[in-house]
């Protein structure tokens, strides 16, 4: 813990401009051949062909200037239509004004948004984010205007988060699109979007969202701090970020996760957590995250309460079964055969007979091969899916038992457990709760239930203790904290009214319940 | 603000520690030796205790109240320096002993009940060097939200097994209600208080709570509850075993499981019994060594005590070796019980006292 709060609040402050620019004049000159001589070199230019020039004369003042944006970037209709367009065809008289940049920025230029720089460093890194820059000669500050134009899907449905029922739209590569989605959701002027970037050799922008009157100050520092420290020369994807900003990055339990629906990430806005987005991932990362988090889904609360909850029984079932029936038929095999009822363990004999393998053995074997299918699955080309489903239920179901590789009643184990696996909303508690079924499974071969109960002990022990930003993981359940229980099984949304405290939200109430039915 | 480890805990992990602390009680053998002494009355002996430890519990209380901070430090501050260690070191001494006794006892159980082919000395480093020690050093709030997830499960499976023996209890069984004269019952309870002794062991924990309301909240519950379920089973081993059978059972609770039917399929439930109950003796020996830690940290003036939890968990195993059977660990179990009773009965009334001689003096 000592570490952690050292690693939180000590060490030097990260981040700033390190976008890879050094040696650079920070300021440009008067002379408009000289800037763009700079500009060339540093974009490697004739070899580099991405950089283009336009060069063209301001009829109404007779100066020269020149515009530059990058090729695949910027959007050459928007940089026709709103810069070059404007700038030749005005007939403004611009002589003895202040400033001829501010000039054209404000009453020239028809983009919406467009600003002045006065350094290189910034100027590229806004060429490369596919902005165009004007230079004007005799003028020592560069107008940006805002033309970005990298290729973009169009919002699609999600595929690892399905509904039956609820919004449709999945989160995109493109991080303005993915800040509307969330706009969208929560239409607050209290929604805060800071901007934060990452990466020195190839920065890239993350932006981080939160509500300013729910989120608390402390966590959102604490997040911006983690993000700050981040040290590496180029983070593509917001997964590859989520490793780099956990506090336990060898931990199997996450401490962040990624959510592909806007809805979703509105609900946690509205709870108090931050969002952050990033160009070219199609999720949003939900900084401190609980179990329930990750227990439950979109879904819960569009479904009537009835159906909601049944399908949180189901699930905590499921989880259950996923970490620990393997483990609990090889404890209940091996060391208390007589919990089975008479019939049914005469027939588990029966079966296990002609099997030479200990069951401990064979359970691995079916276990591991489950997870090799698992993997193939996900890797193999969707026209080629069919062969696994051949292979698995022919040549693991019938043909192992067959050749009495393994007994009948493990392969409805093992189906069961992997079922149950994928019953599992999130992919972190999924991978969890697979890797921990090996630790069970060796667990019960030692000791039976009285090894499975010590290693769940210390699981649940560990799992208690541990913190997400500083939100402990069973919050809030353990440590208690009101909240309005939605943890297991969820209340009707009338009953809902109170934020779980254990993420501190500054506005503790969603809204006050007052008389009769109340809101 | 986000609770960053404030270290502090709640009333309802106390109230979970607390009950993983006596409540377990149980299923060890502790039952068999308030049997040997309130025969038919035995239910009457916890309950007994607890009134008795009620009263010390309301001094203790009164002290935390005014000096604001943990039993350790009170003492140091009302007894001084040198008798104050002494205190400690006693306290040290009880709580140690009787975690490494129990240490033994749980194993033995396993051993006799479960396991018999099973070596002794795996069992008990699997479940103090290994469950015990990992969950104590995950520190005090682990403990208590462990502690705090499964501490309805046990109170369910609690009932569950009640009502899984309930067609096969008499009640006539308990009768003669007054056991061996109630002037024995009265005496046994005052003998046995320190079972429930652990209520005044924690005034050590006190200044980790988040206040003090929360403290006397949870610590009466966590008096009362465990006291209660205690009572509850006794009087349900007698009207199920009958006296003086009962007193031939070695370990009631397991024969118990070992009765329950849940419908007529599943007859056999008692490994998972066993299951539930390692996990609450996981965290019951956790507390014991956390607290034990702690105690002897400030006995011998280390601050880093949770360096102190390896060596302890160790010498705790080795100790629990030396009895060379069960009988034998149970005697010097009842000993500690009946020698330490003394102590933690007349503690805070001897704080409470020292107190107000000095109050007076100053006045």
């Amino acid at each position: 813990m000592g570490g952690f709060l050292n690693r939180l609040f000590g060490g030097d402050e990260g981040g700033g401009d390190n976008t890879g620019t050094e040696g650079l004049p920070t300021s440009f000159s008067d002379s408009l051949d000289c800037n763009v001589d700079q500009f060339k070199a540093e974009f490697r230019y004739p070899e580099n062909s991405a950089l283009k020039f336009r060069e063209l004369l301001i009829p109404s003042v007779n100066r020269r200037a020149m515009v530059l944006f990058v090729d695949g970037a910027a959007d050459t209709v928007q940089i026709n239509d709103y810069v070059i367009r404007p700038l030749l065809e005005t007939d403004r008289k611009m002589e003895g004004l202040q400033s001829l940049p501010v000039e054209i920025k404000n009453n020239i230029l028809t983009g919406s948004g467009s600003e002045l720089l006065e350094g290189f460093p910034q100027a590229i890194k806004k060429l490369v984010n596919g902005s165009t820059i004007i230079l004007v000669d005799g003028e020592e500050q560069a107008i940006v205007v805002e033309t970005e134009g990298f290729e973009n899907r169009s919002v699609a449905e999600p595929t690892r988060e399905v509904v039956i029922k609820g919004p449709r739209s999945a989160f995109i590569e493109s991080a303005a699109i993915n800040r509307s989605l969330l706009r969208r959701q929560v239409k607050d002027h209290r929604l805060v979007s800071e901007t934060m970037t990452v990466g020195k050799e190839s920065p890239q922008e993350v932006s981080i969202l939160y509500m300013a009157h729910i989120a608390d100050p402390a966590l959102v520092q604490n997040v911006k701090e983690s993000l700050s420290k981040v040290e590496k020369d180029a983070i593509l994807t917001l997964s590859a970020m989520e490793e780099l900003i956990e506090s336990r990055p060898y931990s199997l339990f996450p401490s962040t996760m990624t959510t592909e629906r806007p809805d979703r990430a509105g609900s946690f806005l509205l709870e108090g957590h931050v969002v952050m987005l990033m160009d070219n991932s199609p999720d949003a990362l939900i900084a401190p995250i609980t179990f329930w988090s990750m227990f439950h889904t979109a879904e819960d609360q569009f479904l009537r309460w009835a159906f909601g909850n049944f399908a949180r029984i189901v699930r905590l079932i499921a989880l259950f079964l996923s970490l620990l029936m393997p483990a609990l038929y090889l404890a209940v095999v091996t060391f208390h055969p007589e919990m089975i009822p008479t019939d049914l363990m005469l027939a588990i004999a029966a079966s296990r007979e002609r099997v030479p393998f200990p069951t401990l053995l064979e359970l691995l074997l079916m276990e591991i091969t489950f997870e090799i299918l698992r993997e193939a699955g996900i890797r193999v080309p969707t026209p080629l899916g069919t062969t696994i489903g051949i292979v698995g239920a022919l040549i693991l179901g019938q043909a192992a038992v067959q050749a009495n590789l393994v007994s009948p009643l493990l392969v409805v184990v093992i189906a069961i457990t992997g079922l149950s696996s994928f019953a599992i909303p999130d992919v972190g508690l999924s991978v969890m709760t697979r890797i921990l079924r090996f630790i069970f499974v060796i667990a019960a071969h030692l000791l039976g239930f009285v090894g499975l109960a010590l290693v769940l002990a210390a699981m649940l022990a560990y799992a208690t203790s541990i913190k997400s930003f500083g939100v402990p993981f069973f919050s809030p359940l353990a440590p208690h904290f009101p909240s309005s229980r939605d943890l297991f099984l969820r209340p009707i949304l009338k009953k809902q009214w109170l934020r779980p405290l254990s993420m501190s939200p500054k506005d503790q109430i969603r809204d006050e319940p007052e008389g009769g039915d109340g809101p | 603000m986000i609770r960053v480890s404030d270290g502090k805990i709640g009333p309802r992990e106390f109230f979970a520690i607390l009950y993983g602390m006596m409540a377990i009680r149980v299923t060890d053998a502790t039952p068999s030796l308030m049997l040997e002494d309130g025969l038919t009355a035995a239910w009457m002996l916890p309950l007994i205790s607890a009134i008795v430890l009620f009263g010390s519990l309301m001094f203790l209380l009164a002290i935390l109240k005014k000096y604001n901070m943990g039993l350790i430090d009170i003492v140091f501050e009302l007894a001084g320096n040198g008798f104050g260690r002494l205190i400690i070191l006693f306290m040290f001494v009880t709580v140690f002993s009787s975690m490494s006794l129990n240490g033994r006892s749980y194993s033995d159980i396993v051993i006799t009940m479960y396991y018999p082919k099973s070596p002794l000395l795996l069992i008990m480093v699997a479940l103090i060097l290994g469950a015990a020690l990992f969950i104590a050093h995950r520190g005090l709030e682990a403990i208590g939200r462990t502690a705090l997830l499964v501490v309805p499960i046990f109170m369910l499976t609690s009932v569950l097994l009640i009502i899984g023996v309930a067609n096969q209890l008499d009640p006539l069984f308990i009768f003669p209600i007054a056991g061996p004269g109630e002037l024995e019952v009265i005496k046994g309870g005052l003998e046995f208080s320190a079972f429930f002794a652990d209520i005044i062991i924690v005034g050590v924990l006190a200044d980790r709570l988040r206040t003090f309301n929360a403290y006397r909240t949870a610590s009466i519950w966590g008096l009362w509850v465990p006291a209660a379920k205690m009572a509850l089973f006794l009087a349900v081993y007698v009207m199920m075993f009958d006296y003086p059978a009962v007193r031939n059972i070695a370990y009631p609770y397991h024969h118990l499981t070992r009765m329950a039917m849940v419908g007529s399929l599943a007859n056999h439930m008692e490994a998972l019994f066993l299951a539930l109950w390692f996990v609450g003796a996981a965290i019951h020996f956790a507390t014991y060594l956390y607290i034990s830690a702690l105690l002897l940290g400030k006995l011998i003036n280390y601050q880093p005590f949770p360096q102190l939890l390896f060596p302890l968990a160790g010498l705790s195993v080795l100790i629990g070796m030396l009895p060379e059977n069960p009988l034998m660990g149970d005697q010097l179990r009842k000993l500690l019980l009946q020698s330490s009773s003394g102590l933690f009965l007349l503690l805070p009334v001897f704080l409470w006292g020292i107190d107000r001689f000095r109050k007076g003096g100053k006045e």
